[in-house]
């Protein structure tokens, strides 16, 4: 499993990650609470997205890593 | 010559070509709430009197600014001795960036730190969002103008004749 260190600097990111959405939401929008609706919406996007890739790729990388040596 | 390098060394000319172009195709409005911006994030929109909107982009970046800060231990706002190219990340901070980096300028770095890099990645992404607000009030700014003054191809209001 990953150690703790990999899940700190991943909740670390969490954080940042709304900011981001927050402000990319921001230009041609007059409303803001319509601001937060497109932010939120594009950041648990993003954390689903980011999460499944992350899965697959610690499995696959799992799967490559337990396997014998193409070479 | 690798990426900073090649950063160091044109970075400065697309900036003053970004700025001479700011300056050529902006009003005075613009020009004076952009820099507000780049000074303090929402500075321009409080200027324009988007009082909530600055306050949004006020909270979504200085705080952002501080955090980075503080997982980095005040080490991370340092233009030309550690990491140059967040250094040029670090340029649209403006005021932040520049008082941050006077008051830390004697800090040295005694014990490693596993949080600096994300620490930097948060100054350095509050710094660049920084630059959407800029553009935001440069937008913004842009509407009021137009909306203050009538142009020029808008048809003449009908006259109107009072009868005898």
């Amino acid at each position: 499993m990953p150690d703790g260190s990999f899940f700190i600097q991943w909740l670390l990111l969490l954080p940042l990650l709304l900011g981001i959405n927050l402000m990319a939401a921001l230009p041609g929008r007059s409303d803001l609470k319509q601001v937060w609706r497109v932010a939120l919406r594009a950041f648990m996007s993003w954390v689903v997205g980011l999460i499944g890739i992350s899965v697959v790729l610690y499995f696959v990388m799992d799967w490559v890593i337990a396997g014998t040596p193409w070479w | 010559m690798d990426l900073s390098q090649l950063l160091l060394k044109y970075l400065p000319f697309a900036i003053l070509c970004g700025v001479g172009y700011f300056v050529w195709t902006s009003n005075r409005r613009q020009r004076i709430a952009v820099l507000l911006t780049w000074l303090l994030p929402g500075a321009g929109h409080w200027w324009l009197g988007h009082r909530a909107r600055a306050k949004f982009v006020a909270a979504c970046i200085i705080p952002m600014f501080f955090a980075g800060l503080v997982l980095a231990e005040f080490l991370n706002v340092s233009p030309l001795d550690r990491h140059t190219v967040w250094g040029i990340a670090q340029i649209p901070g403006g005021l932040l960036t520049v008082l941050t980096w006077l008051g830390t300028m004697s800090l040295k770095v005694t014990e490693p730190n596993d949080l600096y890099l994300v620490g930097s990645l948060y100054t350095g992404s509050a710094c660049l969002l920084n630059l959407i607000a800029m553009c935001d009030v440069w937008d913004l700014s842009e509407h009021a103008a137009e909306e203050s003054v009538p142009s020029q191809n808008a048809p003449a209001a009908p006259s109107v004749e009072e009868p005898a």
